[in-house]
């Protein structure tokens, strides 16, 4: 049982921890509501025990926060208001319990129980279909009774199928469902991690097509008769078999040695919090390296490659740095906890190399004086799987992004986005003006010596004049301090990826021309659902929900502009970017769009990049403007 | 010397870590059913490589007390053990190391993490067996 405990108080959250580690369960701490609200988006937890009165966003809104954006996570108050009517707010806010410090542990520790297991109650039942069983409280899954070692997205994807054993999911909507938006998966992705289910499946004795695939469409669980012996031998080549031998072997022995595992990370654990308060020695630092060099060897001897990843990452930080910043030391941090959340993955087969990790994000983030909100925004990144680098001083940047020579090939390992920051501290936010004059400086010569490279500044001074100027040094985006670190990462995210993931529907009767624009847009990897047929428009419109509309004006049945109107005419479509692609250039039905509400109207023939950089920008003032509608606090 | 068949092999694993021996075992044994002896410490793998003469050493390099380097350079010294070739096993990837321990005579470097299903045709490749 993994809990998140987020509370300010050290002491407290010492005792807590122990007791609650003395109980089994696997603790992890922060100590505001920000980073809390981090932890929880991006982790699972099977309970989250936070205090009211939390630095940067309170226990409340939190806890607000979280039901707003639907966890159900159990959340346990702890808080030393006693009144009734805190206890209320609590309790509305959605908390599921609330405790008034000081609290008798025993007391606590009863109501941690009665939580967890209501929750556990309250989960789904077992899923089945056939001999294939999922067990949605132990995440196991068996056909005929033998386990089925799965990684976690093809569990969420069989998870999904079984709970919708009828329904057929199209690429795009199982991208919607089972990836979150903080990753970049494209259709590919999705195609590979069905074909890695059906192989495991498949190797387990199921018939290679028990997830089939309707041309066209999309996947969905086959209607049909248990497999007989000869399916079965047929379904399992000696390949297979060998595989599935070593799996469970692997497995075997990952259970009996996991405990070994735990304990190196344990060490790890103890590491990052003696980091925090006062440095490791030279014998400890020694020490943790083997730590993470062992895990790292171990992980990936399992195939627990993230794990595997992570240790490297930490064996890599300790052996750079003897001195640990405050930033690093928080990037350490983040790193063991991470490594945590994956230690609980199930063994499988080293992969090949070429279908290693995903493309992670390199940053490289310029902060002098070691902020706080840039160490929290460090976290949360590394935390989402961004490689960062921390620059404490213009000229350690420098060694990393200016070319030292002619032939100088650094380039090769530029990040995909510099983040320099020009607040000096939380209270008195204004650097002193030689140190102000030397970072825009290298700001104007970083991008006159990597003009392709995003730089993102944040500044306490927004105004136009000071924007006007970084943009001509060359800044891609500038963000006023204060600013929430996860805003700081959407934005990031954005920046590296334009556009991306943006999800474009396109209605046009003549399927020859839909299949010319989207093929024409395929470069710039929207998610594109055409549609040929207006009289299907609103079934699939409420089923992918797009981000940007675009419509043919003559059409069978219903025109474009009838489509346009309905929308219009519901208040929840208002923002939705409507574009027009037509034949006819004539003002009159130019001026007929865009009085029914078009944002845009272009003329075919069309230019994909032109198209492409209109749908675009359309596309990230959509998604800027849903956010702040999302978070009103943040817009003003 | 006359090439033995794969299913002949005998390999001493050498790894302070019962679940890399583990893991390292049953990817033998499923690739090419070779016959398995481990060892825990640099130590006791002298030890068995002595009283089993296995056919190749995999030696883990990051071992408390006495290292993967010492063990090897310790098997060197001794004449009833000199001639066995050895295999280092590592999690370390950089390139300068490898080319340091191809320098100090092993017979070859794999990294961890190894592919389970080609361990034992990596291993008979770096030592010329057939497969």
């Amino acid at each position: 049982m993994r809990v998140l405990l987020i509370d300010d108080d050290d002491a407290l959250t010492a005792l807590l921890t122990q007791q609650l580690t003395a109980q089994n369960y696997v603790v992890d701490r922060v100590a505001d509501g920000e980073t809390g609200w981090a932890y929880s988006s991006t982790f699972e937890y099977d309970l989250i025990i936070m205090d009211w009165m939390l630095p940067q966003l309170s226990g409340i809104h939190l806890c607000q926060r979280l039901r707003e954006q639907g966890y159900g996570v159990p959340v346990l108050l702890l808080t030393a208001k006693d009144e009734q009517t805190d206890k209320v707010r609590g309790l509305e806010a959605g908390a599921d319990d609330y405790v008034v410090k000081p609290f008798d542990s025993e007391e606590l520790l009863a109501r941690i129980r009665v939580l967890l297991r209501r929750a556990l109650t309250e989960a789904a039942p077992v899923l089945t279909w056939g001999t294939l069983c999922l067990d949605p409280i132990s995440c196991e899954v068996t056909y005929q009774d033998q386990p089925v070692a799965l990684t976690a997205k093809e569990y969420a994807l069989l998870a999904l199928f079984l709970r919708h054993s009828q329904q057929v999911f199209g690429a795009s909507t199982l991208l919607d469902r089972v990836w979150s938006s903080e990753e970049f998966p494209s259709e590919a992705t999705v195609r590979s991690h069905i074909r890695g289910l059906r192989r495991k499946l498949k190797r387990a004795g199921a018939p290679a097509d028990l997830i089939e695939t309707v041309h066209g469409l999309g996947y969905r669980l086959k209607t049909q008769s248990l497999p007989t012996t000869h399916d079965r031998d047929l379904a399992s080549p000696v390949q297979g078999d060998r595989q599935a031998q070593y799996l469970e072997g692997l497995t075997q022995a990952w259970r009996a040695h996991k405990g070994d595992s735990l304990e190196r990370w344990n060490y790890l654990t103890q590491a990052a919090h003696i980091l925090r308060t006062k440095g490791l020695t030279e014998q400890q630092r020694t020490q943790a390296q083997q730590m993470a060099h062992s895990l790292a060897g171990t992980l990936g001897t399992f195939g627990l490659m993230e794990g595997y990843r992570l240790a490297l990452q930490l064996e890599q930080l300790l052996q750079t740095s003897a001195l640990f910043s405050a930033n690093q030391a928080a990037q350490f941090q983040t790193l063991v906890t991470t490594l945590g959340h994956a230690l609980d993955e199930s063994p499988q087969l080293v992969r090949p190399l070429e279908e290693e990790a995903p493309h992670r994000p390199k940053l490289l983030v310029l902060d002098v004086n070691e902020t706080p909100h840039i160490r929290q925004m460090t976290a949360l990144a590394v935390a989402q799987g961004f490689q960062t680098t921390m620059a404490a001083s213009i000229e350690s940047a420098a060694l990393s992004l200016l070319p030292r020579s002619q032939n100088d090939d650094s380039s090769l390992d530029a990040p995909d986005l510099v983040l320099i920051n020009l607040v000096a501290a939380e209270i008195d936010p204004l650097l002193d003006e030689p140190t102000q004059h030397l970072l825009l400086q290298f700001i104007s010569q970083l991008t006159a010596v990597r003009p392709q490279l995003p730089v993102l500044v944040i500044t306490p001074q927004a105004d136009f004049g000071n924007r006007l100027d970084l943009i001509r040094r060359g800044g891609a985006m500038i963000l006023e301090y204060p600013i929430i670190p996860s805003e700081v990462l959407e934005v990031i995210t954005q920046v590296i990826y334009p556009g991306n993931r943006g999800k474009i529907m396109i209605v046009d009767d003549d399927a020859h021309h839909l299949q010319h624009v989207t093929q024409l847009l395929q470069p710039w990897n929207f998610q594109i659902t055409p549609l040929t047929n207006p009289q299907r428009f609103w079934a699939l419109f409420n089923e992918v929900m797009p981000d940007l509309l675009v419509l043919d004006i003559e059409m069978p049945h219903i025109n474009g502009f009838e489509l346009c109107q309905v929308l219009r005419s519901n208040p929840q479509w208002q923002h939705l970017p409507i574009i027009f692609l037509s034949i006819h250039g004539d003002a009159a039905k130019q001026n007929q769009a865009f009085a029914l509400g078009a944002d845009d109207y272009i003329t075919k023939p069309i230019q994909g990049k032109s198209l492409a950089v209109r749908l675009q920008n359309r596309l990230r003032r959509y998604q800027a403007c849903a956010r702040s509608r999302q978070s009103p606090k943040l817009a003003g | 010397m006359a090439l033995k068949s794969m299913t002949l092999k005998r390999v001493l694993v050498v790894d302070d870590e019962e679940s890399i021996q583990k893991v390292v075992s049953l990817s033998l044994k499923m690739e090419a059913n070779w016959d398995i002896v481990t060892a825990s410490s640099g130590q006791e793998g002298i030890a068995q490589a002595e009283l089993h003469g296995p056919d190749v050493i995999l030696l883990d390099v990051m071992m408390p007390e006495m290292d993967g380097i010492a063990t090897f350079e310790a098997l060197c010294e001794n004449p009833r053990t000199q001639t066995i070739p050895v295999v280092l096993l590592t999690a370390k990837t950089r390139t300068a190391e490898k080319r340091l321990f191809q320098k100090i005579g092993v017979a070859g470097v794999i990294t961890k993490p190894f592919n389970p299903l080609t361990l034992a045709s990596q291993i008979a490749s770096l030592l010329d067996w057939p497969l």
